[in-house]
């Protein structure tokens, strides 16, 4: 296992961050602007979306994909419950910055799966296509749960009228359009629509993926340097919450049969914590919340841990409990 | 040269707010405004610049200019929210040529 850690940190994507955190410690004044990470951060979205349509349509619509979809979503309503519970009881957070950390942990981030995908290529998986769609369906159902924990404690946004105004924008939220949006169309057009995309969508992804993680690195490291919001309980925390949550994923992925790649993936989903969808989307609806707690929780502690030493450890969970 | 006074409105809030405070102005009949996006800043919750990966942490800036009347009803429905949603907020009274604008 130490093998395949020293493998995935010797990676582009991986050492591309490395750079970017090394830069921002050393006070460089290296910057990646803002509209081109934001373009990036749209094209992998779209690349990936796009990819796991294709790989669809070639597979079909199968029980593993019903399967696992019914259990990332599940297990996105559930795993903010722990969370929460962690937060309340644990670390002692208030009410509304509990729900709203929670929130984040119950969903998805993309770009940890992608990198991901490339660390497992490395390591003799490939990850079924249908797992995308798996990945846009638990981005959302894990805000709401966020939020009615929040209930409990204050009003959230979303009163009277207002409530259905914050159930659409919280579903059609910018990444989940563009993701089931791209995994459509790729599902749609399949192998002959891929074609015409590859050399934008397919050829330059690894390349795209080591800038957008280099400023991943920059911004998540100045953020840690700023940060005066996390304590030794919280950042804890942050690298605890993620294996409790793949551990959860292989539980359930391993108990519904699931092949082991599959099972994989489900463990980095459910061990990831949303930074670009979640914060805006709860920084709408719980605006009491925090947003330099749960920003700097999920893209300054749990990103770079799971990217690092995360990922290759959910692997060998994997492999020990489905014996693969 | 006539001119007219109005009172100017400056707040401060996080991009993902823009939206509801927007709708907000236009409740109040406030149809004078312009949004602006602020590259960095320092505050009591800590600073930000502009070259985060996600929206969330990043702040605009509305230059409303308005009636006093108008005005003071923003200040009124406002102040309630100014913790909760992080605003600031500054008034300040202006001139303007074309009073039947604001």
């Amino acid at each position: 296992m130490l093998d395949a850690a020293a493998a995935t940190l010797m990676s582009p994507p991986i050492l591309f961050f490395l750079l970017g955190v090394l830069a921002a410690i050393a006070r460089s004044d290296l910057t990646i602007p803002e509209p081109i990470a934001k373009g990036m951060a749209i094209y992998l979205m779209v690349a990936i979306g796009f990819k796991g349509g294709k790989e669809v349509a070639l597979a079909g619509i199968s029980a593993e994909l019903m399967i696992a979809a019914a259990l990332g979503i599940a297990l996105s309503f559930t795993i903010p419950l722990i969370a929460y519970a962690l937060l309340r009881r644990l670390v002692r957070l208030d009410g509304i910055n509990a729900a709203a950390v929670a929130a984040h942990y119950g969903s998805i981030s993309i770009v940890t799966f992608i990198t991901a995908q490339e660390i497992f290529i490395g390591l003799g998986l490939a990850i079924p296509g249908y797992m995308v769609a798996v990945m846009a369906l638990m981005e959302t159902p894990a805000i709401l749960t966020g939020l009615l924990l929040a209930g409990r404690h204050a009003r959230p946004r979303a009163a009277g009228h207002d409530r259905s105004d914050v159930w659409r924008e919280v579903m059609l939220n910018g990444s989940v359009v563009l993701l089931m949006g791209a995994f459509a169309i790729g599902a749609i057009t399949g192998p002959k629509g891929f074609a015409t995309m590859a050399p934008l969508i397919d050829v330059p992804f690894k390349a795209v993926l080591c800038f957008f993680l280099l400023d991943m690195g920059l911004v998540a490291a100045r953020r840690l340097l700023d940060a005066n919001v996390l304590n030794g309980r919280l950042v804890l925390f942050g690298m605890a919450m993620p294996l409790i949550g793949s551990l959860l994923g292989v539980a359930c992925g391993a108990a519904a049969g699931l092949p082991i790649a599959s099972v994989a993936a489900l463990a980095v989903l459910c061990a990831s914590a949303s930074y670009i969808a979640v914060p805006a989307a709860i920084r709408m609806t719980l605006p009491q919340a925090n947003p330099g707690l749960y920003l700097t929780l999920s893209l300054a502690v749990t990103f770079p841990f799971n990217i690092t030493l995360g990922v290759p450890l959910y692997v060998a969970i994997t492999r020990a409990v489905t014996g693969g | 040269m006539q001119t007219f006074t109005r009172k100017k409105v400056e707040l401060l809030a996080d991009a993902p707010l823009a939206r509801k405070l927007a709708a907000k102005l236009d409740a109040l009949g406030i149809g004078g405004y312009s949004v602006f996006q602020s590259i960095g800043g320092h505050g009591a919750g800590g600073s930000w610049w502009h070259d985060q990966v996600s929206d969330a942490g990043a702040k605009v800036l509305f230059k409303i200019v308005t009636s006093e009347e108008k005005a003071a009803r923003l200040i009124e429905t406002l102040a309630p929210l100014l913790d909760d949603w992080g605003l600031i907020l500054y008034v300040s009274t202006v001139d303007v040529i074309r009073g039947e604008k604001y």
